[in-house]
């Protein structure tokens, strides 16, 4: 702001902040903070040791603290606050079946702003209860579930909590205080024995694409959710949720994100799938898709196989369409 | 004589009505949403937790169709303090939305609808790409969001193929809507509000929000569960790579 503003040791003053507005000038980027400029509305930017021409702005302070803003200035190093999170929070692993987590360490700068900073690979793991589920230390953050049951996988580091010098002119800092990483959040894992879901049918349609596709096949797929024991589940309200990997096609698609579904009464669900292609382009297209029940993997059965993903094959020309072959892969 | 004409003007007026709500089937949701705004709220506070968890608890505990267009750091990390008392939920959500200065909300056409002025202005936002014509007919949440991110990509990506891959309850409230010339935000807005259970949520960070590249938005049906899903899923945008 385009005020002087001199006041002795522990004095105060009532300034008219309206009138200090209307009377600043434009900073080097010619910006000015708005007449409606609300509290917390206007970001400040520290760009520190950038070479400048010429003298920018000169704070001075006598004795009291006006800011502590400036305090350190040993390059404004991140520190660690000491709060570790594992991610994904939950986890549902079928046994034999192994997973990853992530390790999370929280930094603040001199500003006060915080950031997550993923260190997995730094991170000692370990086990709550090595039967239920492991922590592969070769590779870190590797979980693999052993039998059934739940169990807390913890993630623990060091780093610099604070620097030195905190008060100096230089613009390196040696690490002071190395800080110690509080018990981790997150990292439960449950074990649960496979259920299923089964493909009851599969009917073909015609999806209508936007102008300049190809009209295609739609593939309408229900499935039920079987136990363990694969008896139908005959409850409603159950979350099933799906992923897709290993897309490819003769004509370039993106890869597609999952989506997710409740059950119905009967414990079933459905999955629609199409492919719109341009009509320039060879039509086609394949994919896996894996599923989860209320956060668990499941198997999938289909014509008497069953697998741990369902393999979709697509394919479409001229309009005409082939309905898409839909079979369980190991 | 007097009950005749009221009679005649009953049935005159029968159909009007009839015809006008089959037009505007929101406008009933409309009038449940706001009894649900309506509910006096004993005690609202936000336990120290961010503004993005706080909201989704009383969108998902409350059933409110809802959409949140913008979604930054602090939405998702900074932890709040905010005590309401005996207020309305339409007030217990203004006094959290009035927590962060750069968001504003509203609560019409059937949905409470959490938005950054700045980022609808913003020309690159994808989010704000016209949709010249947006047609889903019987057409499941999840189905018409597919939809709507295929034409977003052919208007933006010119060049790619459109894949479909959607899981649907068999049982769950089906839309149709006819919509032209609408931002790809108010199309969202208006499929939450047609399916009356649901929220639609930017799931990246917005600087990506002009990336044709990435998966723009989410939608979730309420419940508790898919709440938690999304609110993972919001945390884990502002977590980085070292």
């Amino acid at each position: 702001l385009a005020a002087e503003l001199k006041l002795p040791p522990r004095k105060t003053r009532a300034i008219n902040i309206r009138q200090l507005r209307d009377a600043q000038l434009a900073d080097f980027k010619k910006n000015k903070i708005p007449a409606t400029a609300t509290d917390g509305s206007v970001s400040w930017i520290r760009i520190d040791n950038v070479p400048v021409m010429g003298r920018l702005m000169v704070i001075t302070r006598h004795q009291a603290m006006a800011s502590s803003y400036d305090c350190n200035t040993c390059m404004c190093p991140l520190v660690f606050d000491g709060s570790v999170q594992v991610d994904p929070g939950n986890t549902h692993l079928l046994p034999t079946w192994y997973g990853y987590l992530s390790c999370f360490g929280e930094y603040e700068d001199c500003n006060y702003n915080r950031q997550w900073y993923q260190e997995t690979s730094v991170a000692t793991w370990s086990s709550g209860d090595t039967a239920v589920a492991t922590v592969d230390g070769s590779s870190p953050g590797r979980i693999e579930g052993i039998g059934a049951g739940s169990t807390i996988i913890s993630a623990s580091y060091s780093d610099c909590g604070a620097y030195y010098p905190p008060f100096s002119g230089q613009y390196s800092c040696t690490c002071e205080q190395i800080k110690y990483s509080n018990p981790s959040s997150g990292g439960e894992v449950a074990v649960q024995k496979p259920q299923f879901v089964k493909v009851i049918y599969s009917q073909c349609g015609t999806h209508t694409c936007p102008s300049g596709y190809n009209n295609t096949q739609e593939n309408y797929i229900p499935y039920q959710v079987l136990d363990v024991d694969q008896n139908p589940i005959p409850i409603a309200g159950l979350e099933v949720n799906e992923t897709l990997f290993n897309a490819s096609s003769s004509c370039p698609i993106p890869v597609p994100g999952g989506s997710g579904a409740k059950t119905d009464a009967t414990g079933s669900f459905a999955d629609r799938v199409w492919l719109c292609c341009q009509q320039s382009w060879s039509c086609g297209a394949s994919w896996d898709q894996s599923f989860t029940v209320n956060s668990y993997p499941v198997l999938v059965l289909a014509n008497g196989l069953t697998g741990s993903k369902n393999h979709i094959q697509t394919a479409c020309q001229n309009g005409q369409g082939t309905c898409p072959n839909v079979y369980p892969v190991p | 004589m007097s009950g005749f004409i009221l009679a005649l003007l009953l049935l005159a007026v029968q159909p009007v009505t009839l015809g006008s709500a089959a037009q505007f089937p929101s406008r009933s949701r409309n009038l449940a949403l706001d009894r649900k705004l309506d509910t006096k709220v004993p005690v609202f506070n936000t336990q120290g937790q961010s503004f993005a968890k706080s909201f989704l608890n009383l969108v998902c505990g409350y059933k409110l169709p809802a959409a949140l267009e913008y979604v930054d750091k602090d939405a998702v990390q900074r932890p709040l303090s905010l005590t309401v008392r005996k207020a309305p939920l339409r007030d217990v959500i203004r006094a959290l939305v009035a927590k962060l200065p750069e968001y504003r909300v509203t609560f019409v056409d059937g949905i409470v609808d959490v938005y950054s002025p700045q980022a609808r202005r913003d020309p690159n936002n994808l989010l704000n790409t016209v949709i010249p014509a947006f047609s889903v007919n019987y057409e499941s949440l999840n189905g018409a969001s597919t939809e709507l991110a295929n034409l977003l990509r052919a208007q933006t990506t010119p060049g790619v193929g459109l894949i479909g891959d959607v899981l649907e309850s068999p049982d769950e409230p089906k839309i149709t809507l006819n919509l032209r010339n609408k931002p790809v935000r108010e199309i969202l807005c208006a499929i939450i509000a047609a399916n009356g259970s649901a929220v639609w949520a930017a799931v990246v960070p917005p600087e990506r929000l002009s990336d044709p590249r990435v998966q723009l938005w989410a939608v979730y049906p309420l419940g508790y569960s898919f709440c938690d899903f999304l609110f993972a899923r919001l945390h884990k945008m502002f977590m980085v790579a070292q």
